[in-house]
């Protein structure tokens, strides 16, 4: 058996301040991963905060190869508390983002390369399902985004006093269930402790 | 026997992993929720925190307990499933992917 301490440990850090209705909403869009595709609170609730998993529009990226720059939308990757205006004082700070790529734009690019309708649609499946390691899946918000992706190695920073002094929309939050799942890919993708390599001094 | 023991043996059962499996992938999602156990904001309606949560007879904590157990089982089951299944890209849908990404931007 465990250690008798495990679950008491395991309960610090599972959402404490959920009403009873809250959490059985949460336990019932858990239970139903990786059908479930409710990923978005309504619009109502944004109230313009600046939370991690959020998405945006007006985020600048910098094409590393040409220099050229553009306005675009993408997913806040920093931790909330790393880019709330409220810690930020007078210190310099980067809101860390991917962009936003439209899964129909990638299906295109997959059909010019020779991918089968089959294999499309297998990829599609792992894909919806946040089988593919280095991607976080996006379902569509009606009205604000279509199926989307955001690659967790094609990240960039963006000086975070410019972006809030810039022009910009909100385009959606995770509710708590899509917010799991980012952290738990974020995780997965990031921290890996069999990476296999063995980092220890050589004996004598 | 303490509630708590008899909670692990609940949990247990319903795992369908083997216990030093179930340990370890525990003490990863336990480790993910140490990051933002402080930092996690609840400023919005969906993540507001309850003044009355803690409120309430042993009944009603007890029932409390059970629902946080559920809670950790189904994430759980997410993070196992996800860590078996996750998958690469192959060379040609990568490539397709990653050349002139700057394109797909949204």
């Amino acid at each position: 058996m465990a250690d008798p301490d495990l679950f008491d440990q395991i309960k610090l850090f599972l959402p404490k301040y959920l009403s009873p209705d809250q959490q059985h909403r949460l336990f019932a869009e858990l239970s139903t991963f990786p059908e479930n595709r409710t990923f978005y609170l309504s619009r109502s609730n944004l109230l313009g905060e600046l939370l991690q998993g959020d998405g945006w529009r007006g985020f600048v990226a910098i094409n590393f190869h040409s220099g050229d720059r553009r306005t675009i939308s993408g997913m806040v990757i920093s931790n909330s508390c790393d880019i709330s205006p409220a810690n930020m004082g007078s210190l310099p700070v980067n809101i860390v983002f991917a962009p936003l790529i439209e899964l129909a734009k990638y299906v295109e690019r997959l059909r010019g390369v020779g991918k089968t309708s089959e294999q499309i649609e297998n990829l599609l499946r792992d894909i919806r399902r946040q089988r593919v390691s280095s991607m976080f899946f996006l379902p569509e918000c009606p009205g604000v985004i279509p199926e989307c992706i955001v690659l967790l190695d094609d990240l960039h920073a963006h000086p975070l006093r410019d972006f809030l002094d810039r022009e910009k929309s909100a385009l959606f939050t995770l509710n708590q269930y899509a917010f799991y799942l980012f952290l738990m890919k974020l995780s997965i993708h990031f921290s890996r402790f069999q990476e296999g390599a063995e980092r220890f001094d050589s004996a004598a | 026997m303490t509630i708590t023991d008899q909670r692990q043996i609940e949990f247990q059962a319903r795992g369908s992993s083997g216990s030093s499996w179930r340990a370890t992938t525990a003490l990863s999602i336990a480790l993910i929720f140490a990051q933002y156990a402080n930092g996690l904001h609840l400023d919005t309606a969906e993540r507001r925190p309850s003044p009355t949560l803690i409120q309430g007879t042993a009944a009603r904590a007890e029932s409390l307990r059970i629902t946080e157990l559920d809670l950790f089982a189904q994430i759980n089951r997410i993070f196992d499933g996800l860590l078996k299944t996750q998958v690469d890209l192959d060379s040609d849908a990568r490539r397709a992917l990653y050349e002139n990404l700057w394109d797909l931007y949204a």
